[in-house]
């Protein structure tokens, strides 16, 4: 077994043994990024000095015995979260040069543990897409078969994982943009419960949905992670005052867990390799002693709809304040004022990120507001209530992650219409604000990894690892070959 | 020529004097060099996020109860979006549907009936950056220290029918609003602004006329000229059969006239939706109660009491009145000493004469009511001469001593001890032999000059009254 | 659907300048997307919907207690265009 297939259990246990020292580990990984992701390309930006600094700072800490879990542990952070200092991208134009003078949150917490960064990793612009394919920077490739799609928007943070560049990543999920990519590039991912991990520092896309969370190569792994970033934030509104312990149930018996099928994820449209690995890996939850109850969402058939308009609703308003006038990108051929915004906001921001700004304006502007975002917000609450419904008797819902597995590179990004209909199986979490993990079930005909995904009650975090982590203890997942 | 009504109404904007804003902990202050008092919230940096402030919430529910409004318990928070320079998020978070405080009422007067206006809505919201603009090099340059100030908007119903009107609701809204304590609603300093809604409408007609917006209003006097205009401007264009345009206009204020603003380019269309980083908050009755209870006696309270239950008379009730400062201190001195009358009397002829002259701050009082009490009550009980008392009070505004201090230091204390009096009165009539004969003669005039020269020679520390007594005692006995 | 006009109108509220040829191609873009969202027009609603969710206890918002600004120079740091500690725009007619 070689250093990058340790878990951080593990490399806690080495770090703290001195069999490795932080700095050691961080120059493996550094030395793993310059030989390997030029062909991957995940990293917009690799901080090697800074990286070396906090490993330093984690090794004489370490060394007083006063090392938290996380502490000496690389890992990559999607480039939509601010860190003070370092360039901060969101995969866009419009914010090449920015350099924020502050951290986020969840990245203060990551420092606090003397956590090392070994860079900011790529992402679709703003977050919106499934492929990362719309980065302005790296258009990151699938490590298990280059010529595919990592899924996205955190394409940058699963692509590092999978091929073992970094230990961990932290990337965002408002549509299923953690799940989807754990699930294209064979590793876990976790969306937690909606406000426990504060969005502050998160570039906005959509308010009501974005949630920070972790990709890693594990549940367990997911769940220190999420120990660590998870909390209450007075800087967040939104943020939940529950404190959470996700790793609280990992290992415990899941005997007479009752976990839901929704009858809507398992119809046409979903690939029938993807329906049956997942339906395999619900045969070996019944072998542990779970009951399978077969439920319906009719909701479902609006989802794609409902999340859309509200997400881009939000995002045509999140996205205004980019104008070239305070920071970022600033049109040099502008000379009126209005010159200035138009041309900066055309030249700076990609196409389909336009398309979601005129969706969005067009759902909030008057005349439309009812037929569109009123409705949808309608629908908002129909889930919800199914949800609730589902919940009320089960604990857990097992859906697969996407329709598909990775698709080759090219060949469906363009078609704004098809990428949406490829969120079907993941919207519907964010629209509920529910807690779900992506892990890996099962691999297809030509070795591409296929995704079950394992959705809780709200604040149920802790149960839906467990579910996850049940079923991981028993699988042989395959490493890409690199 | 018809007879057109006139219908105004009024949107009043008032800074909160809360510590921080609306939805950041930058301090609000005034002044302070460009872009200094900001962080990356109120910056509209990426990433951040709003958090709003509870005293902000707290204030605009004072302002509502001072009001007269209900208020809605659930109560939202949206965006309000368009582009421009002094709006870094290109939204302002405000309130749409569900305004904090609804369906108040205002009782204005205006020296005839007593009108009630009725309020709309007050809801909270952030103010935006200032523009500056640089002609050398041609630019526009800003300041974002006023983002994310704490505001309130009371917007008024269209119940006003003259500037006269419309003035005298200004002047009670801001009472109100300084009263309870939420606003200094300085219009010069800016934490007060106002817009004026106008129209005309025939008599007979049941709708409205077409409303004209006017804004870039500085002060009291800007208000009163630009209804006054525009009322004129609009009748002439009805009278001659022309559109009126719904429209803003700006007021300028050097020649007196409104004047259309060419129209931005954007469509209105703010596109209000439910601000996602806020939550609605959920006003409770115990809320509201206790919010009520911290508010001090208002001003209709205050003059009810003054004329039905002090007899004050009407006008100088609303003197009192008009300054929550000047109110209190009439209050705390009566609580000490209750004449009524007098206090009031010396408040409204004399001190009120240094506040508008600028010498004395109502903020700053340097004398408390209770010493304030005893001034007055030593003139009343003659201790000292009406017109020493004066003096007295203008050495009072020095702040440093107690009036009984500054009578004995002055010496304007009035002995009740005849001794002195007599002792002078004596001492008058011995030297001034040729005036006492006359007097004595018939001349009666010369009385005056003898007492003149009495009080002179006591200086004020005798009651005229007992002066006249004696002199006339000693005159008598050498009749 | 969609047509050139309104593409031509939210472009404006966006403030995004889109030119002839990108007219084009987004009339035909958005109007897939928006029949795409029209798969809730069988969805009805009673008007009187409550969509109200959760409200904040008056108690729970934050306390008016003030932190430090940040310093001008690293709020200015990022913008292209300044001058004397302001943020710069071309100047603004009113």
């Amino acid at each position: 077994m070689e250093l990058c297939d340790k878990s951080i259990i593990e490399l806690r246990q080495m770090l703290d043994d001195k069999q490795i020292s932080s700095v050691e580990l961080t120059k493996y990984y550094l030395d793993r990024i310059n030989q390997i992701d030029p062909k991957i390309e995940s990293y917009i930006t690799v901080c090697e000095e800074s990286a070396l600094a906090s490993a330093a700072k984690a090794d004489s800490r370490i060394a007083k015995g006063e090392a938290a879990t996380l502490t000496g542990i690389p890992i990559s952070i999607k480039d939509n979260m601010c860190t003070e200092g370092i360039r901060t991208t969101c995969g866009s134009k419009i914010l090449g040069d920015f350099v924020p003078p502050y951290n986020a949150t969840a990245v203060n917490k990551l420092l606090a543990e003397d956590v090392v960064i070994l860079g900011k990793v790529s992402m679709d612009e703003f977050a919106m897409g499934g492929s990362t394919q719309t980065s302005y920077y790296k258009k990151t490739k699938n490590p298990y078969d280059l010529t595919r799609v990592p899924g996205g928007s955190s394409g940058g943070s699963a692509a590092s994982v999978a091929a073992k560049l970094a230990v961990a990543a932290l990337g965002s999920d408002t549509g299923g943009s953690v799940r989807q990519p754990a699930s294209f590039c064979g590793i876990t991912g976790m969306k937690p419960t909606y406000g426990t991990v504060s969005r502050y520092g998160l570039v906005a896309f959509a308010s009501s949905f974005d949630q920070i969370g972790p990709l890693a190569h594990s549940a367990k792994d997911c769940a220190s992670l999420l120990d660590t970033i998870s909390g209450h934030d007075p800087f967040d509104g939104t943020s939940a005052n529950k404190k959470m312990n996700f790793t609280s149930k990992l290992g415990q018996n899941i005997k007479g867990l009752k976990l839901a099928l929704p009858k809507e994820f398992f119809e046409e449209g979903i690939d029938s390799e993807v329906r049956i690995a997942v339906l395999k890996a619900v045969e070996e939850y019944k072998k542990m002693g779970a009951e399978i109850v077969e439920v319906s969402m009719p909701s479902l058939k609006y989802a794609i709809a409902a999340y859309y308009l509200i997400a881009s609703a939000e995002a045509s308003s999140n996205l205004a304040r980019y104008d070239g006038i305070k920071f970022g990108y600033c049109s040099p051929s502008a000379k009126t004022y209005q010159e200035r915004i138009q041309r900066s906001r055309s030249e700076g921001f990609g196409d389909e990120v336009k398309r979601r700004i005129l969706l969005g304006t067009y759902a909030l502007s008057s005349g439309y507001y009812d037929a569109y975002y009123k409705k949808a917000l309608y629908v908002q609450q129909k889930i919800k209530a199914e949800y609730k419904n589902i919940f009320d008797t089960c604990d857990a819902i097992i859906t697969p992650t996407a329709p598909t597995t990775a698709y080759k590179i090219g060949e469906i990004e363009g078609d704004s219409v098809k990428m949406y209909l490829a969120d079907i199986c993941t919207v519907t979490v964010n629209i509920a604000g529910l807690p779900a993990v992506s892990t890996t079930c099962g691999y297809n005909a030509i070795g591409m990894p296929i995704g079950m995904s394992v959705v809780g009650k709200a604040f149920d975090d802790a149960t839906v690892l467990q579910i996850a982590d049940a079923f991981e203890v028993n699988f042989k997942s395959i490493n890409p070959r690199l | 020529m018809a007879k057109y009504v006139v219908v105004i109404g009024l949107e009043i904007h008032a800074q909160l004097l809360t510590n921080t804003k609306i939805f950041c902990s930058c301090e609000v202050d005034f002044g302070g060099e460009q872009n200094t008092r900001c962080c990356p919230v109120c910056t509209g940096f990426p990433g951040t996020l709003p958090v709003l402030n509870q005293t902000v919430v707290r204030y605009a529910i004072r302002a509502g109860v001072a009001l007269n409004c209900e208020f809605n318990r659930y109560s939202k928070i949206d965006r309000k979006n368009y582009f421009y320079p002094d709006l870094p998020k290109a939204y302002q978070i405000s309130q749409f549907d569900l305004p904090l405080c609804i369906e108040g009422k205002v009782k204005i007067d205006t020296g005839e009936e007593e009108k009630f206006i009725r309020v709309n809505r007050i809801h909270i919201e952030e103010d935006a950056g200032k523009l500056v603009h640089d002609d050398i090099d041609n630019i526009s340059l800003a300041d974002y220290n006023r983002c994310g100030v704490p505001l309130i908007e009371i917007v008024s119903e269209p119940d006003m029918s003259s500037s006269e009107e419309a003035k005298a609701y200004i002047e009670k809204v801001t009472g109100l609003l300084q009263y309870a304590g939420v606003s200094l609603c300085k219009m010069e300093e800016g934490s007060l602004r106002a817009d004026v809604n106008v129209s005309l409408k025939l008599p007979e007609a049941t709708k409205l006329g077409t409303k004209v917006e006017i804004k870039n209003l500085n002060s009291l006097k800007s208000i009163v000229r630009s209804i006054e205009y525009e009322i004129e401007r609009q009748t002439k264009m009805l009278n001659t059969g022309e559109e009126i345009i719904q429209e803003t206009r700006r007021f300028n204020d050097n020649r007196g006239v409104t004047v259309s603003m060419r129209s931005k380019e954007d469509a209105h269309d703010y596109r209000y939706f439910k601000d996602p980083d806020i939550i609605p908050v959920q006003i409770t009755d115990e809320d509201i109660d206790a919010i009520r209870k911290e508010l001090p006696m208002l001003i209709d309270e205050r003059f009810d009491l003054y004329v039905k239950e002090y007899g004050l008379g009407i006008s100088e009730a609303k003197i009192l009145v008009a300054n929550k400062e000047i109110s209190d201190l009439y209050n705390g001195a009566i609580s000490s000493y209750a004449n009524y009358k007098a206090v009031a009397n010396f408040i409204v002829g004399d001190l009120l004469r240094y506040v508008n002259e600028g010498e004395l701050d109502s903020k700053n009082i340097p004398f408390t009511a209770l010493e304030f009490a005893d001034l007055i009550k030593m003139s009343e009980e003659e201790v000292v001469n009406k017109n020493n008392a004066k003096a007295i009070f203008k050495i009072m505004l020095e702040g440093k001593k107690s009036p009984l201090q500054i009578a004995k230091e002055e010496g304007f204390l009035m002995n009740d001890s005849v001794d002195e009096v007599e002792e002078v009165v004596t001492s008058v009539v011995s030297e001034f032999t040729a005036e006492v004969e006359g007097y004595l003669a018939g001349k009666e005039k010369l009385f005056g000059f003898l007492m003149g020269q009495c009080s002179k020679k006591l200086a004020g520390r005798a009651n005229p009254k007992t002066i006249k007594e004696i002199l006339e005692q000693k005159l008598a006995a050498l009749k | 659907m969609l047509d050139t006009d309104l593409i031509t109108y939210l472009a404006k509220l966006s403030k995004i300048e889109v030119n002839a040829a990108d007219k084009e191609r987004l009339v035909t873009e958005m109007s897939a997307i928006v029949e795409l969202m029209d798969t809730m027009n069988d969805v009805t609603f009673d008007e009187n919907e409550d969509l109200k969710g959760e409200g904040v206890s008056l108690l729970d918002l934050r306390e008016d207690k003030p932190r430090v600004c940040f310093d001008r120079d690293k709020i200015l740091a990022n913008a292209t265009h300044k001058k004397d500690g302001f943020f710069a725009v071309p100047k603004i007619m009113e």
